[in-house]
């Protein structure tokens, strides 16, 4: 494992050795980034949408993170070691850090942050609730995690921005008092909190002590513009030089802004059609078949979301490590059409269905329920397109098995951890009203699949039994898989060093100007 | 009672240009078609007729508010009709306007003192504000307001009260002729005999010529020494009340005549519904303007307007039952 | 007129109750269960349960209405989103409407009051229908399009102003302009109309018997009287105004209170929709109580003894 650990460190040696190369970066300039929403909070095991991770990642560091291809590599730690019983994670600190308020980064103020994460009542804690028993610190610059069982995605899970380190002083002075902690934020990272103005900006400055020397910007300015036009205006404009999720419509015109730079980059998210698969004829794989059969994928990704997805292979995203390339099901109406005969339906006895959807949470989600629509109807299937506000949307979603009305339902989800996805929405336990898998989908060699899947500390091995889960789920139809949603970014021609992290993070800590 | 006409009417005719919207052709109506009267001084003429016949629009051409499209007013032997502003400024102090609405004459953000000094500067009718002051009082008095109303605004007041202000605006001025616009019509039943009885005090006392406007022949009958008939934008019966009264002859006057309110609400409701509803004044057609509604019709009606003529005893009828003159244009 | 304050500021106190249960009414049927929106996507059950109970929206309904007004008369009410104060939200958003709203009724009252003069002065002639029909393009323009309109053209082509966002003045000059644009039509629309009214009193005519000049009458007379009433649109419509512009906000970026209100709706903020709602009645009904005062002080007619 620590063999592991030092390959990744040459191997990124290598790359900024390759970026070194190229282009010496320079000091000083202040980077406005526009984005659609702010922020809830800066209190990072409190914070769960991405505007607010967006800002903390800058600001707050974990033990370890994830690179842009969603590999683990350390930060705080600067080592760590796995028990063989997979129980015991010890992590070795790196010396001298210091926060942003003075106080020193060491054992005990990871101690104290996961205290405080195990003991609150904060938003996006329950996972380590659930598999820390405990934190012991072993020496200053030495700690070590006791889990309750085995589980394989630790250290991915550490890697989170919600397991971010906190100062030990924050917590001491605000303690639970959720609202004031998250507009004081206080970490190791790059850059320093300034200001917060609600909904306008929250400003952030070089930090000047940072352990791994000064950032290139003095300043990051993160501003509000809910409207995804503007955004893309203010870049061309010069009013702010760097935003995401611009409209696909604009992006042949901004190629031809010699002012921006526009780029297509990944996310993990995967957008499909939730199937009711305890829903009378849902429940026949047959009939599922047939759905994903019936669909286009290809050309809904390069007509309706003008090139900005690709279809699935698999349900879980190809950004992710764990992601098998089962195949999509081809476009063959033919075979629908004889696959819904053999169900039973035909053009006198026409199958319907109601496909439910959101209306602008997604890239084109609603435009894509409307092609579905189009494509279903060639084959003798008819949809009923049924758009919804998002939080009515939820409500529909999670009512229970008993109250479950919907017939198929477009959503979509992103994600760090393929095992995750694998469990969170396709195991038979995690059904609404709480748990996420909304089709109730269940076969019970994939609920077996994932019980190993979770214990499992051996990547390959576990990347096995991955593979495994994904082959039975699209064998089974789970859903009708439609595609991976792509995401356009924008920025000023001269900022260099960004880097776009599929999880939906763009990254600023080594951006720079070249003017 | 003075024998000179003060006013004369000559072939008075309006036409306005009716525009209903941006791309439709313009239409004509002519709520003033041709007509002629005279008023004599210290003389009362009752012009009546159903609201739309044009009378209002008669009695404003005579302040004019309105410009006449053709024909002659003739003021106290001059020709006022094409009279610049400048000129005629010096007639505007001698006719003098009283409208239907005392609800509507007034300007809401002035007290009765500010609306009654207006005239007096306008025509410099006094010299100091002593002077201003006390004739604004005396004319209070006159119209049977007290020297306490005088710092009151409009709203402060009844509608009896408030046309007793508008009189005192158009008296104030010391004019010789008076254009009263259906003055009573807006007001309460009790309220309106009171005004009618101030108005013909007045006339007395200052030897007032009116021009009383009004749909309603009770009313008419109270105050005027002349009758003229108005329909659709013409003259039809003219003649002194009693005249009028005892033999009229025209059959539109006969119909309306006929309708003169008893005291009673709902009777004179179902005179006005058999009076039918008032032809439209636009597209003017040759013929009686009556021959629609006529019961003793000719032939001849249809096809040309006949001229309001004398038959004996100054009464004058546009009607071809007495005689056969067409109207000259 | 003491009396008739006091009278009305008490007025306020019901007014407020019946808002906050509304409201909270409204709040509550909106369908969406506030804990797992508030948790947000890829929360696990746990997380939603902890929020369900941290903010007793597992209670019944009573118990959370009495809840909620015990916090709101301890001044505690905190947003479920940020947990922080919601006046601490809410204050300084508002602060940011009020800036534009501002600007954008002096804009507006100016150029509709100007244009509804000229087309109730000029009234039937193509000098009106031009500027009525400008006026018809005005309320009926969507704001999208013409914010972004505008800026394409003085952000992105020419350079002079910024695209949206809030910093120096210069940022507040697209919202106001946007803004305004319907209201100033709205403005112009009823100044020409109330001149047209006023034109058909018999004062104006008795003005014109006496031979008063055409400008002396349209000053002295009509615009003294036609432009009472609208004070009253103008003072309507800066209410409506700082109930904030969801619309021109977003398209602006301008972060103003009613994209917060928007917002927290959208996240099922309870709270903070029930105090921003409450609050933005309050300014509404404050500012109409202002615009009421100015009336009687602008019109006779109107007084405020014991009516």
């Amino acid at each position: 494992m620590r063999n592991h650990v030092w390959l990744m460190v040459l191997l990124l040696l290598v790359s900024s050795m390759l970026v070194f190369a190229s282009e010496t970066p320079k000091y000083g300039g202040k980077v406005i980034y526009t984005m659609g929403t702010d922020a809830k909070t800066l209190l990072p095991p409190h914070i769960n949408d991405s505007p607010s991770t967006q800002v903390v990642r800058h600001i707050f560091e974990g033990l370890v993170e994830y690179d842009s291809k969603m590999k683990i590599k350390p930060l705080l730690a600067e080592k760590w070691e796995i028990s063989d019983d997979g129980l015991t994670y010890t992590f070795y600190l790196k010396k001298g850090v210091k926060f942003h308020d003075g106080s020193d980064f060491n054992a005990q103020a990871v101690k104290k942050t996961f205290d405080f994460i195990i003991n609150g009542k904060l938003r996006r804690t329950s996972i380590y609730k659930e598999r820390i028993k405990e934190v012991e610190v072993v020496d200053d610059y030495t700690v070590r995690f006791r889990l309750n069982a085995t589980f394989g995605d630790f250290l991915n899970q550490l890697a989170s921005s919600n397991a971010a380190i906190l100062s030990p002083k924050a917590i001491e002075k605000y303690g639970n008092d959720y609202g004031e902690f998250g507009k004081n934020p206080v970490g190791t990272g790059p850059f320093v909190f300034v200001e917060w103005k609600p909904g306008e900006r929250i400003l952030l400055k070089a930090n000047e002590n940072y352990w791994n020397g000064r950032p290139y910007l003095d300043e990051i300015d993160f501003r509000v513009t809910p409207e995804d036009v503007t955004r893309a205006l203010q870049i061309q404009s010069g009013d702010a030089h760097v935003s995401t999720r611009i409209p696909p419509v604009m992006y042949a015109a901004l190629q031809k802004d010699p002012r921006v730079v526009v780029e297509k980059v990944p996310e993990t998210r995967v957008i499909f059609l939730g199937i009711n698969t305890i829903k009378k004829p849902l429940d026949d794989v047959r009939v599922r078949k047939a759905l994903n059969y019936a669909i286009d994928k290809e050309k809904i990704c390069k007509v309706v979301l003008q090139g900005m997805g690709f279809p699935l292979k698999s349900p879980v995203s190809e950004m992710l490590p764990g992601h098998y390339p089962v195949g999509a099901y081809p476009y063959d109406p033919k075979k629908a059409k004889e696959l819904l005969k053999e169900a039973g339906f035909d053009e006198k006895n026409k199958l319907k269905l109601e496909l439910a959807t959101p209306k602008g949470r997604y890239l084109m989600d609603y435009q894509t329920a409307l092609a579905v629509q189009g494509m279903l109807k060639e084959v003798g299937v008819e949809v009923d397109v049924r758009p919804m506000e998002w939080g009515e949307y939820v409500n529909y979603l999670f009512t229970g098995r008993e109250n479950a009305k919907y017939d198929i339902y477009l959503l979509g989800w992103g994600d760090t951890l393929a095992s995750n996805v694998i469990d969170r929405l396709f195991s038979s336990t995690n059904v609404p009203p709480l748990g996420e898998n909304i089709g109730f989908y269940s076969n019970p060699k994939v609920d077996e699949l994932i019980a190993k899947i979770l214990r499992e500390v051996n990547d390959e091995k576990r990347n096995e039994y991955l593979a495994e889960a994904q082959k039975i789920i699209m064998d089974d139809a789970a859903w009708v898989f439609l595609h991976n949603v792509q995401e356009l970014i924008l920025y000023r021609k001269g900022l260099k060093g960004l880097e776009w992290h599929p999880y939906e993070f763009l990254d600023l800590r080594k951006a720079w100007w070249d003017k | 009672m003075g024998k000179n006409p003060i006013l004369k009417i000559e072939k008075l005719t309006k036409i306005f240009k009716v525009s209903d919207g941006f791309f439709k052709p313009k239409r004509f109506i002519t709520p003033v078609n041709n007509i002629s009267f005279e008023v004599r001084e210290g003389e009362a003429l009752g012009l009546v007729g159903e609201s739309g016949c044009g009378k209002t629009t008669t009695g404003r051409l005579i302040v004019k508010l309105l410009q006449a499209s053709s024909g002659k007013i003739i003021f106290d032997g001059v020709d006022i009709t094409n009279m610049k502003e400048k000129e005629f400024k010096k007639y505007r102090r001698d006719i003098q306007i009283v409208f239907q609405d005392p609800f509507s004459s007034l300007n809401p953000r002035m007290t009765v003192y500010q609306i009654l000094r207006r005239p007096l500067r306008i025509f410099n009718l006094t010299s100091n504000l002593d002077q201003e002051r006390e004739l604004i009082l005396k004319t209070l008095e006159e119209v049977g307001l007290k020297e306490e109303h005088v710092n009151r605004y409009p709203h402060e007041f009844s509608g009896g009260q408030r046309q007793r202000v508008a009189i005192a605006r158009a008296i104030i001025t010391n004019p010789r002729f008076v254009v009263l616009d259906e003055p009573t019509s807006a007001l309460d039943v009790s309220v309106q005999a009171q005004i009618m009885n101030l108005l013909i005090s007045l006339k007395e006392e200052l030897r007032l010529t009116y021009l009383f406007i009004s749909h309603d022949l009770s009313v008419v009958k109270f105050i005027s020494d002349k009758i003229a008939v108005m329909y659709l934008g013409r003259i039809v019966e003219q003649a002194s009340k009693d005249e009028i009264f005892n033999n009229r002859l025209h059959p539109y006057t006969k119909l309306l005549f006929d309708s003169i309110p008893i005291p009673d609400p709902n009777v004179k409701a179902q005179f006005m519904i058999d009076l039918g509803e008032l032809p439209s004044l636009t597209n003017v057609k040759p013929g009686c303007p009556f021959v629609n509604r006529c019961e003793y019709k000719k032939a001849i009606c249809e096809r040309t307007t006949p001229a309001l003529r004398n038959v004996g005893n100054e009464h004058y009828v546009a009607c071809y039952l007495y005689h056969d003159v067409e109207e000259s244009s | 007129m003491l009396n008739f304050i006091i009278r009305r500021l008490l007025l306020l106190i019901p007014i407020l109750i019946g808002v906050s249960i509304v409201t909270f009414l409204m709040v509550h049927f909106i369908p969406g269960d506030p804990a797992r929106i508030l948790a947000g996507q890829n929360a696990t059950p746990e997380d939603v349960l902890a929020i369900r109970e941290r903010f007793g929206l597992d209670k019944p309904l009573t118990v959370q209405y009495f809840m909620f007004m015990k916090a709101l008369i301890s001044g505690e009410v905190k947003s479920l989103r940020t947990e922080k104060n919601v006046m601490e939200e809410i204050i300084p958003r508002f602060l940011n409407t009020l800036q534009l709203s501002i600007l954008s009724i002096i804009i507006s009252a100016s150029m509709g009051i100007f244009f509804g003069i000229i087309a109730g002065v000029k009234r039937n002639t193509w000098i009106d229908n031009l500027v009525m029909g400008f006026s018809l393009f005005g309320v009926s323009m969507p704001v999208f399009w013409l914010g972004i309109l505008l800026m394409l053209l003085f952000a992105v082509k020419l350079g002079w102003l910024p695209a949206g966002g809030k910093g120096t003045w210069k940022h507040m000059i697209l919202p106001a302009i946007t803004l305004g644009m319907a209201t100033s039509a709205i403005i112009a629309r009823m100044t020409r109309a109330n001149i047209l009214q006023v034109f058909h009193q018999d004062y104006i005519r008795t003005a014109y018997a006496f031979g008063i000049s055409e400008r002396k009458i349209i000053y002295k007379y009509v615009l003294k009287n036609a432009l009472i009433p609208v004070v009253t649109i103008v003072g309507l419509q800066f209410g409506y105004l700082l109930g904030g512009a969801v619309l021109t906000e977003s398209v602006f970026g301008w972060p103003g209170v009613g994209r917060l209100i928007a917002e927290s709706i959208f996240t099922r903020d309870y709270t903070l929709i029930q105090v921003g709602v409450m609050f933005v009645a309050l300014i509404f009904v404050l500012v109409n109580l202002i615009v009421d005062f100015t009336y009687a002080i602008l019109d006779p007619r109107i007084r405020y003894g014991q009516g």
